[in-house]
């Protein structure tokens, strides 16, 4: 049964993290995320305390992020800080990015590892790993969303859209590889109600998209 | 003033910092950092011990990164710095948070860029502006707050969103006026762009291990 819009919005993590966003998008952000009650709020990290602020009193939670760099090249201990701050700050659910560097060297174990640490910080908290399918091969996918249930995580999450959009062959092999075990979020250039429904279709349970885009797809939900 | 390629490695950092970099790909920097001897290897943060360990002894210094970008929060931002200089790293690099800049949060930059320089106090600390995302007006203003803030050097940008022009290096020079270091990076590929950008002020280059090689041998053949 196709999802409206309302419900639609619970499972969406509305995203504005360009760099050049300023200080009044970040309020836009929060201003659309009530309208509209997202599940939760992606935004810049540097105004972290600002949108928790923001959306105080109502169920939206604030993304915080265990580690920005492009693939996740950031050390392990810096990686648990930052989870750490973020929990403390009031950040609902922690996302950090798979090690690919570590993943194309072969070093699995220390990527266990590092997912295990994040996770240990976060035992009560949501926590995603970004693998940013798009540099990998269908069997690194498989082989990372292995690496990333073997740590604990909870969700594995496609792209961040940096490098292309998430296909719907990406989350197909995401989907046979965990087979149900963990969550699936779906983000990287997803624009329309059409590609959310064929992702919910195959398994994905949590979308990120862009603010502007997820306005628009919210209201194509309400009017198929 | 057209140096040679043994007096232009001492200034170019020689960088292999692709998401997707190996360990063998650090290897292969190592092996070349110390047979060109560049003044800086700059790897992935998560191999920095690996590169500390391998240059130990050489003068070669190891970049440190204090941020992994520019909107990293302020307390991860020392963190990190904090973590390479016990490392040993010799050198530390943060990013301006732009998105700071473009909200006119200008004590914000200065308060930030003071506290790692703090942490960084016996290192060469530089900051990077990322001039692909800032008009000129911008860049002078951010080369204003940075120099407030107490950097050694500022850095024009990574190259991932965009190559740095000698428009852009001239616009810095004028803006600093020789009050503290430029560093040029991104899409640096020809000895005749570092000529050109040295002509301007810059001291400091940031190139790809592939193209600095190149670069290097041009020096040494024209």
């Amino acid at each position: 049964m196709p999802i409206n819009g309302k419900d639609l919005a619970r499972i969406v993590d509305a995203t504005n993290i360009k760099i050049t966003a300023t200080k009044a998008d970040m309020e836009r952000l929060i201003a659309e995320g009530i309208k509209h009650n997202f599940g939760m709020l992606v935004g810049l990290p540097c105004f972290g305390p600002m949108l928790i602020e923001g959306v105080k009193g109502y169920d939206i939670k604030v993304h915080g992020a265990a580690g920005l760099r492009d693939g996740g090249g950031d050390r392990w201990e810096v990686k648990v800080e930052q989870a750490k701050s973020k929990l403390a700050m009031g950040c609902g659910e922690i996302e950090s990015r798979l090690n690919l560097g570590y993943l194309k060297s072969g070093l699995y174990d220390e990527i266990v590892h590092e997912v295990r640490a994040i996770k240990d910080v976060c035992p009560n908290n949501i926590y995603k790993v970004l693998l940013e399918v798009t540099q990998m091969t269908d069997e690194e996918i498989r082989i990372a969303c292995e690496l990333c249930m073997d740590g604990g995580a909870d969700f594995v999450k496609s792209a961040s859209g940096e490098y292309g959009p998430t296909t719907l062959h990406h989350v197909e092999v995401m989907s046979s590889a965990v087979k149900g075990r963990i969550g699936i979020k779906a983000s990287g250039g997803i624009r329309s109600i059409q590609t959310v429904d064929q992702m919910m279709e195959i398994g994905a349970t949590r979308f990120g998209i862009g603010l502007d885009s997820a306005l628009k797809i919210l209201e194509e939900a309400d009017n198929r | 003033m057209a140096l040679n390629g043994k007096e232009l490695a001492k200034i170019v950092d020689a960088t292999v910092i692709n998401p997707d970099a190996t360990v063998a790909d650090m290897e292969y920097l190592i092996e070349k950092a110390k047979e060109y001897h560049f003044g800086v290897a700059v790897g992935l943060q998560c191999y920095n011990q690996m590169l500390i360990d391998a240059l130990q002894g050489t003068g070669i210094k190891v970049l440190g990164a204090g941020g992994m970008s520019g909107v990293t929060p302020l307390d991860t931002k020392l963190y990190m710095a904090k973590a390479c200089v016990e490392q040993g790293c010799g050198e530390i690099e943060s990013f301006l948070n732009v998105s700071y800049l473009k909200s006119g949060m200008y004590d914000e930059i200065v308060k930030e860029t003071r506290a790692i320089r703090e942490i960084a106090k016996d290192q060469v600390y530089k900051v990077i502006l990322e001039t692909p995302l800032l008009n000129d007006e911008e860049i002078a203003t951010a080369c204003e707050v940075l120099i407030d803030g107490g950097v050694d050097f500022v850095k024009t940008g990574t190259g991932t969103l965009g190559a740095t022009d000698i428009h852009t290096i001239e616009v810095m020079a004028k803006a600093v006026k020789g009050r503290v270091g430029m560093k040029a990076s991104g899409g640096i590929r020809t000895i005749e762009t570092v000529d050109a950008m040295m002509e301007l002020g810059v001291t400091r280059f940031g190139i790809g291990l592939k193209s600095a090689l190149k670069v290097l041998e041009a020096a040494d053949n024209r």
